[in-house]
C-alpha cells in the first residue's frame, strides 16, 4: 500500500512525463500518416510540396483535426471540472448542437442579409444552449445524470432542428448534413485559424485559471474561503468555454466525445488535476482524433466518413460505459 | 498572532444572530456548539470568508492570511484520486499548471507528516469517491492543517471520525492552536470539554460566549439552548456532561 505523499507526487510526475512523451511521439508518426492517407489514395512523398492542391488540403485538413480536437479535449476538461461531473463534454450538454444551429441560421440570416453574421449567430446560439442547460442542471441540484440526460435531450432537440433547416434548404452550406454530424472534409485556411483560435482562448483560460478551478474542484465553501469569487470564475468559465465551442464548430461541425473520452483516460493516466489533465489533454485529442480521421477516410474508399460519425461509434460505448460505472456507486 | 474580529450580524438571507461583537484569537482551541439549524455552520463560513458578513464587518489580522473551511461532509471528487485531493489543498489558488504548485517544499513535508501521522493507512492511490467518509475527511483535514492557511474553520471535523482518529486528531489541534487561529462547531459535549479552551454556545436564539469552556458548558445554559436535561459529571476533574432526558 501506498501512503507515503512524496512517492505518490514522483510517480505522478513520472506518468506526466511519459504521457507528454509518448503523445509527442505518436503524434509525428500519426500526423505523417493524415498526410500519405487519404479517401483519394495515397499521396507519394514526392508530391509533398505546398503546391500540390492534394497535399494541401491534407496539411489544413490535419492542423484543423490537432487544434480542434486539443480545444474540444480541453473544453470537455474545463467543463467536467466546473460542474463535478465526468460524465459530460460539449456534445452531451449539447453546446455543440446549440452553436451548429446557430451557424446554420446564421448562414440563412447571412444569405439574406448579404452580410456575413454566422459566427456571431453561432456565438449567441451557443451561450443560450450553456445558459438553458446550466439553469436545467441548478434546477436538478447539478446531480451528474440529470446534468447529462438533460443535455442529451437538448442536444437531440437542437440536431433535429439543424437537420430540418437542411432539408428546407439544401443549398444552406457546403458541408450540408455532413457538417450536422462533424466533418473534417470541408477543412481550409479557415478551418484552421477558426480552431486555433478557439483552442487559444480555451487552452488561455486554463492557464489563467487554473489555480483558481482547482480549488473550486475541492468545494465552493473552501474555495470562497480562500478568497475566490466563484461566482465571477464559473460565469467566465462558461462564457469562455461557449466562445471556443461556437468557434470550433465554425471549423469542424459538433465532433462528440473527444471532450469525454480524453480528459477521462487524462484522469486515469495522472490524476485528476486540472493542470496536469489540461497538458495531456491537449497532445492526447489531437492523436485520437487524426486517427479517426484516418479511418473514416480510408474505410470506404474513394468516399469519406464524417468523422463525427466515427467518433461516435467509439464515443457512445465508452460514454455508456462511464454511465455504468457511475450507476454501481 | 492570528486573529480575527467580526462585529454586526451574521445570517444568509435574514440576520440569525444580531449586535454581535466576537474576537477570536490563536492560543485558545475554539468550539462552536448548538443543535441543528442554530447557525452553527453559518457562523463558521462567516468567519472564513466563505460567505459575507450580513452586516457589519470582518476583520483579519494578518489579513492577507488564508481561511481554510472544511464543510461537515467530505466531497465526492468524482475522477480524483485521494493523492490530488490532498495536493490540491496545498496548491496556491495562482496560475500553476503543474504539480509543485505548493507554496513551500515545507507544506509539503508538513503534509507527509500529517498523513502519516493522522492518517496512515489511507491509500492515495485510490479514486477519492471510493474511500470512505471517514477516510476522506482524514485526507482533507491532514491538508488542511498541512496547508500554510492561519485561519482553519472546521465544521464538524470529527463527525465521521473514529475514537481513535478523534483523539488524534485533537492532539494535533492542541499543537497547532498556538500558532494558527482554529474554530471547529461539534455536537460532543464531552470532546468539547476535554479538548477545546473556549466555547461559543447557539440555541434558542440566544449567542453565549465566546467563553471559557467551563463556563459554557453549564446545566442550565445547555439545557436552554438544546431543550434537553444534562447531568454534570466530574472525570479527572473535568465535568462532563451526559444528556439524559429531553426538557418537556
Amino acid at each position: 500500500m501506498l501512503s507515503s505523499v512524496e512517492d505518490y507526487v514522483e510517480k505522478k510526475r513520472k506518468r506526466l512525463k511519459l504521457l507528454i512523451l509518448t503523445a509527442l511521439f505518436s503524434l509525428v508518426p500519426v500526423f505523417w500518416l493524415s498526410l500519405y492517407l487519404g479517401s483519394s489514395g495515397p499521396l507519394p512523398m514526392w508530391r509533398w510540396h505546398l503546391d500540390d492542391p492534394i497535399f494541401q488540403l491534407r496539411i489544413y485538413r490535419t492542423l484543423t483535426a490537432f487544434f480542434s480536437a486539443a480545444s474540444l479535449a480541453l473544453n470537455g476538461l474545463l467543463l467536467q471540472n466546473l460542474l463535478a461531473n465526468p460524465l459530460i463534454d460539449s456534445s452531451i450538454l449539447g453546446i455543440s448542437s446549440g452553436s451548429t444551429l446557430g451557424m446554420l441560421t446564421g448562414y440563412i440570416i447571412s444569405a439574406k442579409l448579404g452580410l456575413y453574421i454566422a459566427p456571431i449567430v453561432s456565438l449567441i446560439f451557443s451561450l443560450a444552449t450553456m445558459m438553458l442547460v446550466y439553469g436545467l442542471s441548478k434546477m436538478g441540484g447539478f446531480r451528474i445524470l440529470v446534468v447529462a440526460l438533460s443535455g442529451v435531450m437538448v442536444s437531440t432537440m437542437l440536431t433535429s432542428i439543424s437537420y430540418l433547416l437542411i432539408l428546407v434548404n439544401p443549398a444552406i452550406s457546403k458541408g450540408g448534413v455532413a457538417l450536422v454530424l462533424g466533418s473534417l472534409g470541408y477543412s481550409d485556411t479557415w478551418s484552421v485559424y477558426l480552431s486555433l483560435a478557439s483552442f487559444s482562448v480555451v487552452a488561455g483560460h486554463q492557464m489563467l485559471r487554473v489555480g483558481n478551478i482547482r480549488k473550486i474542484l475541492l468545494g465552493e465553501d473552501l474555495a470562497r474561503a480562500s478568497g475566490i469569487n466563484v461566482e465571477r470564475i464559473r460565469k467566465e468559465s462558461l462564457i469562455v468555454s461557449s466562445l471556443s465551442i461556437s468557434l470550433v464548430t465554425l471549423s469542424v461541425g459538433p465532433i462528440g466525445f473527444i471532450g469525454l473520452i480524453i480528459p477521462h483516460i487524462s484522469r486515469i493516466a495522472v490524476g485528476g488535476d486540472p493542470g496536469a489533465c489540461s497538458i495531456t489533454s491537449t497532445l492526447w485529442g489531437p492523436v485520437l482524433l487524426i486517427c479517426a480521421d484516418i479511418v473514416s477516410r480510408v474505410a470506404f474508399m474513394p468516399s469519406e466518413l464524417p468523422v463525427g460519425i466515427t467518433m461516435s461509434i467509439i464515443g457512445a460505448p465508452f460514454f455508456l460505459f462511464l454511465l455504468i460505472k457511475s450507476m454501481r456507486r | 498572532m492570528p486573529e480575527v474580529v467580526l462585529r454586526g450580524s451574521i445570517g444568509y438571507s435574514f440576520p440569525l444572530y444580531r449586535n454581535l461583537h466576537i474576537e477570536l484569537r490563536s492560543g485558545y482551541l475554539y468550539c462552536v456548539l448548538g443543535p441543528n439549524g442554530s447557525g452553527k455552520s453559518t457562523l463558521l463560513k462567516t468567519l472564513s470568508g466563505s460567505i459575507p458578513v450580513f452586516e457589519g464587518s470582518l476583520e483579519k489580522i494578518p489579513h492577507d492570511s488564508a481561511s481554510s473551511y472544511l464543510p461537515p461532509d467530505p466531497p465526492e471528487l468524482p475522477g480524483m484520486r485521494g493523492g490530488d485531493a490532498a495536493l490540491s489543498f496545498l496548491a496556491t489558488n495562482e496560475k500553476r499548471l503543474l504539480y509543485g504548485n505548493w507554496r513551500s517544499e515545507q507544506s509539503l513535508e508538513r503534509l507527509v507528516r500529517y498523513i502519516e501521522e493522522f492518517s496512515s493507512p489511507v491509500d492515495l492511490e485510490k479514486y477519492f469517491n471510493e474511500l470512505s467518509t471517514g477516510e476522506r475527511m482524514k485526507i482533507l483535514l491532514a491538508s488542511a492543517l498541512a496547508s500554510e492557511a492561519d485561519f482553519l474553520f472546521l465544521d464538524e471535523p470529527s463527525g465521521h471520525l473514529d475514537v481513535r482518529s478523534r483523539i488524534l486528531l485533537y492532539r494535533i489541534l492542541k499543537r497547532e492552536k498556538e500558532s494558527r487561529l482554529i474554530v471547529l462547531s461539534m455536537h460532543e459535549l464531552s470532546e468539547a470539554s476535554s479538548a477545546c479552551d473556549k466555547g461559543i454556545l447557539l440555541g434558542a436564539g440566544n449567542f453565549y460566549g465566546p467563553s471559557d469552556i467551563g463556563s459554557i458548558l453549564n446545566e442550565d445554559l445547555l439545557s436552554l439552548a438544546y431543550g434537553a436535561r444534562f447531568k454534570k459529571v466530574l472525570i479527572d476533574g473535568k465535568p462532563l456532561l451526559v444528556p439524559y432526558d429531553i426538557k418537556e
